[in-house]
């Protein structure tokens, strides 16, 4: 590898060696940080952020954004809680929670592409409107969902957690379609000019729904997790603030608001500098209130590496150069 | 004392290991007007850029009324008396006419805006014009050139000593231009130094004093413009260049490839059209004939009323996908927003439409990729050849390349219509487009652009058809035309109906 390709790496994904630095210094701090069980603690808890974050990248690619996360969250788990204590197979209630989520997304999808509504609205609506439908469902929260959800959300497979394996799905899937797939090419090119994709003959309508219809079935499924792992699900705070997290986690990879830049590798090394940060922090003692600033804070860091990467790169010469 | 209002000394400029200017040395006096002209990406943008304070240059230095910049902002740059007037406007389209000549120097009493005053200025600054823009009217809702003008009323108001033009009249009308044209050479014969940038050559001929040609960020030819005609011109700007032989349709009997009967949408129609295989059709009008409206909405961009056929089957309205299945694709006219992907690299702008056909087993093919892109790179001599260049750092020319390369592996390639092709294109690489198009006719492939360079239509074309207000309302062989009557024709209402 040479030290243009190596430069261009970095420059490509800069949280890579701020997450190096964090390891070393939470390693130096505390001791514990690089042990196998604090390790794998950080990625389970971000198991379901990165379920969510993971597609929420593609969407943003795409030139859309989707609000509602947290709340699409809250009534999938919700639902499948309600069914699961009425003594449903948890199997039947993973798939029904994942067709009520490709119908949520069906709906935004087509206000969005088909009718032209602006997805910041029509999603920022169903935050409200679905946390609403997720209280009236359950104002009392259920809980205790037996032995199959209680090893599905702690348990493991091969000393791996359920829920991560079952995040490393989604971010397996994702990254296939973002690199392998000629879909993956599609997305960034409607983010980049809807029109120009049009007259390319590019099917914009139908990606874009589907990439609604993905995020919400993915909002669905990380409610499952979640209950799954709390052994409860209470409609009022379940997930509440999740879309920012996934949003946060974003644009933190580097993905341009607008769309067109950046990769779904990027969402993914956004959530896992969330997670260790906020994992390093505790490690650390320090207060939640003090974690909340130094998270927020990264973000806006983030906004001023989207304009200083872009300098550096054009800087230097391009690695296929020559 | 320095006469010069403008001096430029040595200026160089690399952007990583691309040089872009070398050791520039470029003067505009009082009262001159001076051309600067070259093929895309030979720096002239960058040029501009050093002198409006917009980029800092590596070198060299930059003289205006004999001071020099130093790191000035473009704000200080404009209040020291040097205006540049950019291709993309710089105006803010929802606020009225005054507000944006007064756009950062507003006049004001004590803290407020003082609108009256500010309103008699720009009366006074837009009667000056020659036209009548009502000052009070929104920019959005003003023509191309209206706008134009307003720009240089801002530069007026600011007092411009030095005045650069980047392109003024590239998406101007016949008559707009000359109302532009007009008023620079006024503006000059009252000592204000301009430095204007064109591609079209007749009209530097026309209003230039002297001339500087930049080719590679070096400066090939300076001096007076006596003794320049445009083909001199041409060939300083790209050497080489032999005249493009026009091709004749066959002789033999051609069928009907695209049919347009009753076609009316939004801005065009009702038109009839026929276009033979193999035959190029120019699409003549000026701004607003309603040519793109009639392209976009045969392809199905717009809706519209009326029949297309290909080879006498009939494309279902508004489905662009159906279109380029059946063989009818678009090169659009904004490169910019609705051809170009800047930020993918030039092969990933050439293959999108087709990776869905090259990942036979679903997952994409790059190595299919890679050679389709070589096959076109071939075809259409792009510069540079390397595939994973990004598109954002291609000259407009070879960007222009990749959108129509994008069609060019298309197995079911039967209609190319194109919006302006040429548009922001140099000589030298326009000449390759209409190689490239030639022989595309030659295997057959009907093509059909829409041009508002009379001398391109004759050029580049076997008929000619002419646009005014949305209607066709002259059909000529392009060997029977010439410039004055197609001018003519396109400023010229349906009565009587022009055939020949």
């Amino acid at each position: 590898m040479s030290w243009n390709r190596i430069r261009h790496q970095i420059l490509t994904y800069p949280l890579v060696p701020a997450l190096v630095a964090m390891a070393v210094f939470f390693q130096a701090k505390s001791d514990v940080f690089l042990s196998k069980d604090n390790l794998t603690n950080v990625i389970t808890q971000s198991a379901i952020l990165i379920v969510v974050a993971m597609p929420l990248a593609l969407v943003l690619l795409a030139g859309g954004v989707d609000l509602s996360l947290g709340s699409v969250t809250a009534l999938g788990g919700v639902l499948a809680g309600k069914a699961l204590v009425a003594g449903w197979n948890a199997l039947v209630v993973l798939v029904l929670v994942l067709l009520v989520g490709a119908a949520i997304g069906l709906l935004h999808g087509s206000l969005v592409s088909r009718w032209d509504w602006s997805p910041l609205i029509v999603t920022f609506g169903s935050l409200t409107a679905f946390r609403g439908l997720s209280l009236a469902i359950s104002p009392q929260a259920d809980f205790n969902f037996g032995d199959a959800m209680r090893e599905f959300g702690n348990g493991r497979l091969l000393g791996i957690p359920w829920l991560v394996i079952t995040a490393a799905i989604v971010v397996l899937s994702t990254e296939v379609v973002s690199r392998k797939l000629p879909l993956g090419r599609h997305v960034n090119a409607i983010g980049v000019s809807e029109r120009a994709a049009f007259i390319s003959g590019i099917a914009v309508d139908r990606i874009r729904v589907s990439l609604y219809v993905a995020t919400s079935m993915a909002a669905t499924l990380g409610g499952f997790m979640f209950i799954a792992r709390i052994n409860s699900a209470p409609a009022g705070t379940l997930a509440q603030g999740l879309e920012l997290d996934a949003l946060t986690a974003c644009l933190l990879g580097g993905i341009a608001f607008g769309g067109g830049r950046g990769s779904p590798t990027g969402a993914l090394l956004g959530v896992l500098t969330l997670g260790v940060l906020q994992n390093g922090l505790q490690l650390l003692a320090v207060p939640n209130a003090w974690s909340m600033m130094a998270k927020g804070t990264v973000l806006a860091l983030a906004a001023g590496l989207q304009v200083i990467v872009p300098r550096l790169q054009a800087m230097g010469a391009s690695p296929e150069a020559a | 004392m320095n006469p010069s209002a403008l001096v430029v000394n040595g200026l160089s400029k690399s952007y990583g290991r691309s040089r872009v200017l070398s050791a520039v040395d470029l003067t505009v006096d009082p009262g001159s007007v001076r051309a600067l002209l070259g093929p895309n990406g030979a720096g002239k943008s960058t040029l501009i850029g050093c002198l409006s304070g917009a980029t800092s240059p590596d070198a060299g230095s930059v003289r205006l009324g004999g001071v020099e910049l130093v790191g000035e902002t473009p704000a200080q740059v404009r209040r020291s008396g040097l205006s540049v007037i950019y291709q993309s406007f710089s105006l803010v389209g929802p606020m009225s006419v005054v507000d944006n000549i007064f756009l950062g120097d507003e006049l004001c009493r004590g803290p407020f805006i003082d609108r009256s005053s500010q309103r008699t200025e720009a009366q006074r600054l837009l009667s000056d014009l020659g036209i009548s823009v009502n000052p009070d009217a929104m920019v959005d809702d003003l023509s191309v050139g209206a706008k134009q003008l307003v720009e240089i009323a801002k530069a007026e108001h600011h007092q411009a000593k030095v005045l650069v033009l980047d392109e003024p009249t590239a998406a101007l009308s016949d008559r707009e231009t000359t109302v532009l044209l007009d008023h620079v050479r006024r503006l000059a014969d009252s000592g204000v130094a301009v430095l204007y940038v064109s591609h079209r050559l007749n009209e530097i001929v026309e209003i230039a004093d002297c001339v500087t040609v930049l080719r590679d960020g070096v400066v090939v030819e300076a001096g007076p413009i006596q003794g320049h005609n445009t083909d001199s011109l041409a060939a300083a700007i790209s050497p080489g260049l032999t005249e493009l032989a026009a091709t004749e349709v066959g002789s033999e009997r051609r069928s009907t490839r695209l049919r347009a009967r009753g076609v009316s949408c939004t801005g065009a129609g009702p038109v009839d059209l026929e276009v033979a295989e193999g035959e190029i059709l120019a699409l003549f009008g000026l701004l607003g004939a309603g040519r793109t409206e009639l392209l976009e909405t045969m392809v199905g961009l717009t809706s519209r009323t009326g029949s297309v056929e290909i080879d006498g089957q009939a494309l279902p309205v508004g489905s662009i996908r159906k279109a380029i299945s059946a063989g009818l694709m678009l090169v659009p006219g904004d490169r910019k927003t609705g051809g170009i992907f800047e930020p993918f690299t030039a092969a990933e702008n050439v293959v999108l439409p087709h990776q869905k056909t090259l990942a036979g087993n679903g997952f994409r093919q790059t190595d299919a990729e890679a050679r389709m892109y070589s096959r076109v790179v071939e075809a259409l001599n792009i510069q540079p050849a390397n595939h994973g260049i990004l598109a954002s750092s291609l000259s407009g020319g070879n960007q222009q390349k990749l959108v129509l390369g994008r069609w060019l592996p298309a197995e079911g390639l039967r209609v190319l219509l194109l919006d302006e092709p040429t548009q922001g294109v140099d000589v030298g690489a326009r000449v390759e487009l209409y190689r490239s198009l030639q022989s595309l006719a030659a295997d057959r492939v009907s093509i059909v652009f829409a041009t508002s360079e009379p001398e391109e239509a004759i050029l580049l074309a076997h008929r000619i058809v002419v646009m005014y207000q949305g209607e066709i309302v002259m059909d000529v062989m392009a060997a029977e035309a010439d410039e004055a009557s197609l001018l003519h024709a396109a400023q010229t209402p349906l009565n009587p109906i022009e055939r020949s």
